[in-house]
């Protein structure tokens, strides 16, 4: 039995002036009228993204399981960025357990600086004291990366560069300017060795899906986005313990998800990831097995459509991104683009991360 | 226009160190830097804790390691950051001479403001050592940065 996509709701990201749960609604409202079903035919909601510090309330789910229809009905939330939630809808539905199940995803950025939220997830003994921003983790893996394997600001400009003109295309996308590569090699140094349009910076946003088992998948949509491949993990949160120039989590994940749906990178024809900062996006590609370490670089003017979303660069928005990246490659199977496709989702300093594998 | 309220957390905490971080936190006071030697993988893991996460096991054995070691990575932010101290300022991880981890620290005794000078003198397996507080206290910012053994 397989397990399809059958609707998809995403809003706009952008700084919304509506609560986070309002806008969340929004988008489970947009992926029950895209499967052209009622809320009561869903029995499964889970919800997704980060809540506490960054929205300022604890609990999210009380105010996101109203958001996704799930009132006086069962409701499980799974931490990390909605892309995480994913796996767990699909075993709800392939168990057996749920027929028609429901994935939103909140993300919110706008509301407090997200640097003084994610200093809060730092360790208070070791690590906390030591002013370490979320973007400067992501530098002192830049700055390995690129030491590694020879990796020039030439090379990672390229990344902006291509991410922005595909932004420029998406209307979902927040980030839509864009740039040269000599634009941004003159920016300004923001995190060394990271220049500021290097660095994916926040916004507003949620999205929806609504899975379902293999029959009532093609009763309900005649063409659904199947889920053949999952797989997530964790990687130190001791970031001196890794090893910086490589993303293990990353390639764990997709090990994972390749070895369950059956496929090799070879198989996949567009990948959505999540680019955080421009190193990231020939480091994810390295660890999904597109490039050997190190040569990711040599992609950039490849066939392989990655980020025709305009990826995390454009896009991000605290605890949806890796949503937003899953229901844009989900967008290039409907219109018939690709036949399969994978997307990443990464998080905290990029030590866990989710893969899913999608295929028509 | 919608209305905009301000609202703020103030939440006092107490975290316990443990036993693994006491005796670490201690250690710092005398100008000491304390590992945990793995008794299967042998790795020394500094900071130290309870267990090794590779190998499942209880670390039971101390090592004091070097207040020196080499450069593993290294930033310099050049932007404000809400809350956190005015740029530039230094974060990095330094493997200390006996350590198999490297630790996050700040780096510093040099001029930041020039990020091609930073990246000259703290490239990876640049030689650093502590520089550590007058009055120690002991906690982790008695170390107050690493800088280059030869300046």
């Amino acid at each position: 039995m397989k397990v399809g996509i059958v609707g998809i709701g995403i809003t706009e990201f952008k700084i919304h002036d509506e609560p986070f749960y309002n806008v969340a609604y929004r988008a489970a409202k947009k992926a029950m009228e895209d499967a052209e079903i009622e809320r009561r035919e869903i029995d499964s909601f889970i919800l997704g993204g980060y809540d506490n510090l960054g929205v300022g309330r604890t609990i999210s789910n009380m105010y996101v399981a109203p958001a996704a229809g799930g009132y006086l009905r069962h409701e499980i939330r799974v931490a990390e960025d909605a892309a995480f939630a994913l796996p767990l809808a699909y075993m709800r539905v392939k168990s057996g357990l749920s027929d028609v199940a429901i994935v939103l995803g909140f993300g919110h950025s706008s509301e407090t600086p997200v640097e003084l939220v994610e200093l809060q997830s730092l360790d208070p003994l070791f690590h906390r004291d030591l002013k370490l921003s979320l973007q400067m983790g992501y530098a002192m893996q830049s700055f390995v990366y690129r030491n590694t394997f020879n990796v020039s600001e030439e090379d990672t400009a390229k990344v902006v560069v291509k991410d922005r003109k595909n932004a420029a295309k998406n209307e979902y996308a927040f980030q839509k300017e864009k740039i040269s590569e000599e634009e941004v090699i003159s920016s300004d140094m923001a995190v060394y060795p990271l220049r500021k349009p290097e660095i994916a910076e926040w916004c507003d946003g949620c999205v929806a899906f609504i899975l379902a088992e293999e029959t009532t998948a093609k009763r309900i949509n005649p063409e659904p986005i199947w889920i053949e491949g999952l797989g997530w993990t964790y990687d130190n949160y001791f970031m001196g313990t890794r090893d910086l120039s490589k993303l293990f989590a990353t390639a764990k994940a997709a090990e994972m998800a390749y070895k369950m749906a059956k496929a090799k990178p070879s198989a996949i024809e567009a990948a959505e990831i999540m680019d955080l900062t421009s190193d990231y996006h020939f480091m994810i590609l390295e660890a999904l097995g597109f490039a050997e370490y190190g040569k990711a670089k040599e992609l950039i003017d490849s066939d392989l459509p990655v980020n025709k979303s305009g990826g995390a660069l454009c896009t991000n928005a605290y605890g949806s991104t890796g949503a937003f990246l899953l229901a844009n490659l989900a967008f290039q199977l409907r219109e018939g683009e690709i036949d399969k496709g994978i997307a990443q989702a990464m998080t905290g300093f990029a030590q866990n991360a989710a893969v899913a594998i999608l295929a028509r | 226009m919608v209305l905009k309220f301000e609202t703020k957390w103030e939440i006092p905490y107490v975290h316990s160190a443990g036993e693994h971080g006491t005796k670490f936190f201690e250690a710092l006071k005398d100008k000491k830097i304390m590992g945990v030697k793995c008794p299967e993988c042998g790795r020394v893991l500094v900071p130290p804790r309870a267990f090794c996460e590779r190998c499942f096991v209880d670390t039971t054995d101390w090592v004091e390691v070097s207040d020196e070691g080499e450069v593993v990575t290294v930033t310099v932010t050049y932007i404000k950051f809400t809350g956190l101290p005015d740029p530039p300022y230094a974060t990095g991880i330094v493997k200390l001479d006996g350590a198999d981890t490297g630790m996050l620290c700040l780096l510093g005794g040099i001029d930041l403001s020039d990020w091609k000078k930073v990246h000259e003198t703290f490239k990876p397996g640049a030689k650093v050592k502590a520089v550590w507080k007058e009055e120690r206290e002991g906690k982790i910012t008695d170390i107050l940065y690493f800088e280059p053994v030869e300046k």
